[in-house]
Order: structure tokens, then C-alpha cells, then sequence
């Protein structure tokens, strides 16, 4: 078991749109964890989500854990304003050795695969994420988003409490199905026309999320 | 790659939701939010993120089988 000293956990939160906003408010809850942990938590917040100022704060503070919200493609983690901040192939060595969880598009593909993290977490296509217009600015509360978020961050929250990268993307994807079948089979507070949406955003999610590297790694 | 029926329903499905949906997707593109409309939108011009909204969509209904 590969066992990793957890000073420093490392977020991202750019909100320079309605996804990176919801990713990093909901976020919040996976610092409340780490903190209760004894894991410092680094933010990086805004504008200040550019490439030059990951790069250096990775360097400096070589957290453990990081937690990617943004924007992304195949082979790459994007930051404030769809900046590139993490590149396969120009500076994917920054991940290596550390629990990383990307809440991107697609960059579980190429990058999360090859990057040489001691374990990623994150999703190999489009990730999709439902909102009510009217809820934009209580991104807690917004009903459609509720179900999809408290999904995807359930991996990175069971990090934060010091379980196994395997527990963890098991407890998220058992949530992930857990709110399908709940959808499903009985009748819940939403309507049908909401759950048009949710469900197969959920659906499509789950089978999106995708976990490479050491099983076994956890912050110690 | 999809055939008309596939298309028509999940034009159909679409336009069930509710009028002040908005999906996000979080691929790098210059627009990242999309209301019912546009939804709709992409999906009959067929682009890339139309194409993606019906293989979500497909995948769904699929699960059903």
C-alpha cells in the first residue's frame, strides 16, 4: 500500500462560469473535511487559477492531494477562463506521485492515464451537470444540481477522510447509482420532466468516472 | 451514426424538461451552458455537443433494454 504524508491538499476554484462556480462552491465541503482531518487545505481561487500560478504553488507547497475543478479535455485541466493549466506533455509531471481528483471533462482519458499521479481520479468523457436557471446564485440549493454534485464530490469528500482512492471511487459511484435507482424506482420529489434530465446526466456520469493508479493510496 | 428515430426522440425527450434548464458541459469550448432550446439546437444540426447530448440521452434509454 502506497501511503502518502497528507500536509497540504491543493483546490482549484475558478468560477468564471456556472460549472466552475457550482464545482467550487461544493467544493467547500470537501475543505471542511480535509480541515477536520488535519489536512491543510491551499485554495487557489479566481483569476488567480492560471497555469504560472498552479505551477508554482505545486512546486512550492508539493501538496499530496489536489483537487482539480474546471474545465478540461482529453489532455488537459483548464483553470480560470479556460486557461490550460495542466498539459499532457508540457508539465503532466507536476501530478506525479499524488492522489489527484480532476471534476473536468475528459481529462481522465489521456492525461489521468499517463500523468504517473500515484492515483487519479476523474472523468474520461463530458461531464454533465443539470441547473435551474432561477438557482444559479444558491448553487447548494439548486435542485437539478443537487443529485449530480453530491455524486462527484463524494470521491474527492472520502479522500479528504483519509480513505483508500478504490473506497472512495466505490462510495461515489455507489452514490451515482444509488440516486438512478432511487430515481427509478419510486417516486421522489422530483417530477418526470426534471428527471428527464437528471437521470440520464447521472447515468452518463457514472460511467464517465474512471480511477487509474494505486488502489490502495490514501493520505496518512 | 444515429438513426432518425434516435434523433426524434431524443428531440422529443428534450423538450420535457423544464423551460429554465440550463445543462452545463465541462469541455473547453467558448460556451459551456446551454439552455432547452439550444439543446434542441445542437442536436438537430448535429454537431459535436449534439452528438453528445444524444449518446447521454441514448445511453439512458438504452438502459432500459
Amino acid at each position: 500500500m502506497f501511503v502518502l504524508s497528507s500536509d497540504f491538499m491543493l483546490v482549484t476554484m475558478p468560477d468564471h462560469d456556472l460549472a466552475t462556480q457550482y464545482a467550487s462552491t461544493w467544493s467547500q465541503q470537501i475543505i471542511d473535511i480535509a480541515e477536520k482531518n488535519g489536512i491543510k487545505p491551499i485554495l487557489i481561487k479566481g483569476k488567480n487559477v492560471n497555469r504560472l500560478h498552479v505551477e508554482t504553488t505545486i512546486n512550492d507547497k508539493n501538496p499530496n492531494f489536489i483537487v482539480f475543478n474546471g474545465h478540461g479535455s482529453e489532455d488537459t485541466i483548464a483553470g480560470h477562463n479556460f486557461e490550460p493549466i495542466i498539459i499532457f506533455g508540457e508539465n503532466h509531471q507536476l501530478l506525479k506521485n499524488r492522489i489527484i481528483h480532476a471534476f473536468t471533462c475528459g481529462s481522465g482519458k489521456i492525461l489521468g492515464k499517463n500523468c504517473g499521479a500515484k492515483a487519479f481520479i476523474g472523468y474520461d468523457d463530458w461531464f454533465f451537470l443539470c441547473m435551474y436557471r432561477h438557482s444559479t446564485n444558491r448553487p447548494l440549493e439548486d435542485k437539478l444540481a443537487i443529485p449530480v454534485m453530491e455524486c462527484a464530490i463524494e470521491a474527492p469528500k472520502q479522500i479528504a477522510k483519509r480513505k483508500t482512492v478504490k473506497e472512495a471511487y466505490n462510495k461515489s459511484q455507489e452514490k451515482y447509482q444509488k440516486w438512478i435507482d432511487e430515481y427509478t424506482l419510486s417516486s421522489s420529489k422530483y417530477t418526470t420532466e426534471e428527471l428527464q434530465l437528471i437521470l440520464p446526466c447521472l447515468m452518463w456520469n457514472k460511467t464517465c468516472q474512471v480511477l487509474y493508479g494505486d488502489n490502495n493510496a490514501k493520505l496518512n | 451514426m444515429y438513426t432518425e428515430d434516435e434523433i426524434e426522440l431524443v428531440v422529443a425527450r428534450l423538450r420535457t424538461i423544464p423551460d429554465n434548464a440550463i445543462l452545463s458541459i465541462g469541455h473547453m469550448q467558448d460556451k459551456s451552458q446551454f439552455n432547452k432550446d439550444e439543446l434542441i439546437e445542437h442536436v438537430k444540426q448535429m454537431d459535436d455537443i449534439g452528438k453528445k447530448i444524444i449518446d447521454m440521452q441514448l445511453k439512458y434509454v438504452r438502459s432500459f433494454k
